[in-house]
């Protein structure tokens, strides 16, 4: 059994990060020609641009996120209540949708570059990321350690900068590393806005020049950038082991302000909330109105089943397989299946235009093998296989994250209590983790879900011929300028996207119900 | 002596309650305070009124004479140099002890604060651990850290809240008089707040009990114990019963004991019936008493017992005895009363 359950895990990590480990593969078989064809011509432009705008984006989160977050839960002003969960609001839109709205705009501002534009849309719809974390920690930390701060002298803006800020950098950095990644990921808001990154070189060298060699090169130096932004990261989080020594949460003193203050504190957290979700949902709305029935057509009806079927299928596959390995590497931890998480995280941290590549190059060796040898190819790149296998791949981690935190909540020794009554491996499945787990699990399920549909490079790379999903659509949609068409399926994409908000923000709901905040 | 702090009338409203009801009380410079009750009873909420984490809704409150709140106004609490040792410690978990220390010593020369900084650490017995990190400290170790941080700026008033709740009950005496000594060492006005009245007793000069937002009675450790104005106070502050008497003179009372003589710790009119305060260490154990009464339970405390005794009438009266004195349950023995001042309260139902 035990033997049997690691053989299951190694092997599903090993899949599952295959396409990330091909695409890093290619980085040891160098073609030098192709590099200084690279060098010459686009490689430092996409790398300048990926770079400015994951750094613009890395401070314009930090900067909405950590003060929306401080304001919400330090000070008291008309609305604060619904701030405090409309502020993620703006992560339902994918950059993308987001970017539909913004282009037009940005022609009133002719000389402002495309890359801040891109910046931008990604700010305005990933800083909740950042909100979120750091939210968190200003909760989380304990409510004396500012009062202690302020008895030894600090006004309100000094235990800030002194206390809270340095206490609740652990988050705040997760948190912006999460948006930068996002941003180093993106493909469709850059494509939209013509700006030639990393991320859309990669797709370019794909569709151009159908050179898998070249994207794959140039998609290992993403994936170099990310995994060592990731590396940043966790170097960072371990020097700071903060210990909560406080289990004692006081009710927050909340900072009444002058009226001005208080007013100005209102209009300052409705700007994120209004331009970033609020108008583009009205705009999206008013051009969905532009097309015919607005634009609910068997088209439309046919990528709703596409899409809805896709992100089904693949969510009720991989949540179980997330729930069956997080349960075997619980019950028999070891450095091997720490080892063999690690590798199947790989994923999430790869972006679409890579994974696709990824999945590409084994698929493409596949079949090119055989037709060399004679058989009939197996057409692996052209039915659903490939897609479904970057969709695993991709959103593995997601499933597992979720579910694994759930699975936290479960003592161990809940466990050892059944074993001592006698327990099978199976009743102990059927009759304690399954009833513990089916909120988290549920949850996991919807996060992939949400995910699958908003997913756009990979889609577009991997689909079989002919075969479109909402926001494949709507992309191609509105890069041919058709806004009235793209509106519906976009705005469909936007729905989905609010579940995982609403879900968040009713956890926010009880936990301020448990904490009187 | 001047007053160091000085709260006077004071009301707290939170929002849903009144916390704290029309306190007063004062504090002498350099002397200890210790508030009790159970919780929920305002304590809490009074001592952060005087660092100025809650607001008053009546009467002010003065540190060094110098108003600091009252209705109208509230002096930020970064001006009001008053210290706070709280429960959790709240050390911060991104600084080291050193930085920890030197946190409230802005603006004090490098080579004064280092100067304070040792003469602390020597004090509560830190020497060698100014490097590490509050997580790479014992519980005791953070305590201590906590309580030298919030004396580093020398503030007029340190206050306390429940500092020992998250260490062993048998340590906490030891560790109250450690403290009370450190302060007395440094001749810091205090204020404590805790539900255990060991701890209480151990540290302050001054002690009070509060109970439902209003402080019952405020005065020295022994009066609090031997002389409660209040049946909250009498049945909260160490043990003892309530014996059913009537008063037959201005300084009789008679009981399922006898008749008692003494002074009447609140005036009656004979003819009243009132509850007599009995502490066990009011009970003698006498072989040669003609009062019996009947062991019902008894604890054994090491160097002495305490016995729950039945007497003829029922009532039933705590009994300390020394240890070798092992009597079985079921025995009959021999109490005295040695009541120097009897303490009276109206009857419950009255």
């Amino acid at each position: 059994m035990a033997i049997k359950s690691t053989a299951l895990v190694a092997l599903v990590s090993i899949l599952i990060s295959l396409p990330t480990l091909v695409v890093l593969g290619s980085f040891f078989v160098p073609d030098y020609a192709l590099w200084s064809h690279l060098l010459d011509t686009v490689f430092t432009r996409y790398v300048a641009n990926s770079a400015v705008v994951a750094i613009e984006v890395a401070i314009g989160t930090f900067v909405m996120g950590v003060s929306s977050a401080w304001f919400i839960v330090n000070y008291q002003f008309p609305g604060r209540n619904i701030f405090a969960w409309a502020l993620m609001l703006p992560l339902a839109f994918p950059g993308y949708i987001f970017a539909f709205f913004v282009q037009p705009l940005s022609a009133y501002l002719p000389f402002v570059p495309a890359r801040e534009w891109v910046s931008f849309c990604l700010i305005m719809t990933l800083y909740p990321y950042v909100y979120l974390s750091a939210r968190a920690a200003f909760i989380d930390q304990s409510v004396c350690a500012l009062e202690a701060a302020r008895t030894l002298g600090c006004n309100r803006r000094q235990a800030f900068l002194q206390v809270a800020l340095p206490m609740a950098r652990p988050s705040i950095v997760a948190g912006v590393t999460v948006a930068t990644m996002e941003s180093l990921a993106d493909y469709g808001t850059a494509q939209y806005f013509g700006l030639e990154t990393i991320s859309t070189g990669v797709l370019r060298t794909w569709f151009g020049h159908y050179n898998l060699t070249a994207a794959a090169q140039l998609a290992a130096t993403l994936v170099g950038a990310v995994l060592l932004l990731s590396a940043l990261e966790r170097s960072l989080r371990s020097k700071a082991k903060f210990h909560h020594a406080s289990h004692r949460y006081q009710q927050m003193h909340l900072s009444w302000l002058s009226p001005s203050g208080r007013f100005g504190l209102t209009a300052l957290m409705s700007f994120p909330v209004v331009v970033g979700f609020g108008l583009p949902s009205l705009w999206l709305i008013h051009q969905a109105t532009g097309a015919e029935n607005f634009g609910l057509n068997s088209q439309f009806f046919e990528l709703a089943i596409n899409s809805l079927g896709l992100a089904i299928i693949v969510a009720l596959g991989l949540v179980p397989l997330a729930v069956m390995i997080a349960i075997s590497r619980r019950d028999k931890p070891s450095r091997w299946s720490a080892a063999l998480a690690a590798l199947s995280r790989l994923g999430y941290a790869t972006p679409g235009t890579v994974l696709a590549i990824g999945v590409l190059v084994p698929l493409v060796y596949i079949d090119r093998s055989l037709a060399e040898a004679g058989y009939t190819p197996l057409g692996l790149t052209t039915g659903f296989g490939g897609l479904i296998f970057a969709y695993f791949s991709r959103f593995y981690s997601v499933a597992a994250n979720t579910v694994e935190a759930g699975l936290e909540r479960i003592h161990r020794s809940m466990n050892e209590t059944a074993r001592t009554l006698g327990a099978s491996s199976w009743r102990l499945i059927s009759k304690v983790y399954f009833p513990l787990m089916r909120g988290s699990a549920l949850a996991a399920v919807l996060m992939v879900f949400v995910d699958i549909m908003k997913e756009l490079p990979a889609t577009l790379v991997l689909r079989p011929f002919d075969f479109n999903t909402l926001a494949v659509r709507a992309f191609e949609l509105a890069s041919d300028e058709r806004l009235a068409a793209a509106a519906a399926p976009a705005l469909c994409i936007v729905l989905t996207g609010l579940i995982p908000v609403l879900y968040l923000s009713r956890q926010i709901t009880r936990s301020r119900a448990g904490h009187g905040r | 002596m001047a007053g160091e702090l000085l709260i006077h009338e004071v009301d707290i409203e939170l929002s849903d309650d009144v916390a704290v009801r029309n306190v007063s009380l004062s504090l002498d410079r350099g002397t200890i305070g210790c508030l009790m009750g159970p919780s929920g009873c305002g304590k809490t909420t009074l001592l952060r009124s005087i660092a100025g984490f809650a607001d008053l809704s009546h009467g002010h409150i003065e540190i060094d004479q110098k108003i600091v709140a009252d209705v109208n106004q509230a002096l930020p609490t970064e001006k009001r140099q008053v210290g706070m040792v709280f429960q959790d410690y709240a050390l911060f978990p991104h600084l080291n002890l050193r930085d920890n220390l030197k946190f409230g010593l802005q603006g004090v020369k490098a080579k004064d604060a280092n100067a304070r900084i040792d003469e602390l650490v020597r004090r509560v017995d830190l020497t060698g651990l100014l490097d590490r990190y509050p997580h790479e400290l014992s519980g005791g170790q953070q305590q201590r850290a906590a309580l030298a941080r919030a004396l580093a700026p020398r503030p007029k008033v340190l206050l306390l809240d429940e500092p020992f709740s998250s260490q062993d009950a048998h340590h906490r005496e030891q560790l109250a008089r450690e403290v009370g000594q450190i302060l007395r060492d440094e001749g810091v006005t205090a204020l404590l707040v805790t539900h255990d009245q060991y701890e209480g007793f151990a540290m302050a000069d001054m002690a009070g009990v509060m109970n439902q937002g209003r402080l019952l009675q405020w005065s020295n450790a022994y009066d609090l114990y031997h002389m409660p104005t209040d049946r909250f106070v009498a049945k909260f502050i160490g043990e003892g019963i309530l014996v059913c008497g009537v008063v037959t003179d201005h300084n009789k009372l008679q009981t399922d004991f006898g008749e008692l003589t003494g002074e009447l710790s609140q005036p009656f009119k004979p003819g009243q019936i009132v509850d007599l305060l009995v502490r066990p260490d009011d009970i003698l154990h006498d072989d040669d008493s003609p009062l019996k009464g009947e062991v019902v339970e008894k604890t054994f405390r090491g160097s002495e017992h305490l016995y729950q005794v039945k007497l003829p009438t029922n009532t039933r009266v705590f009994c300390v005895a020394p240890s070798h004195h092992d009597h079985y349950i079921g025995e009959k023995i021999g109490l005295t009363l040695a009541l120097d001042h009897l303490v009276v309260f109206a009857t419950d139902n009255a």
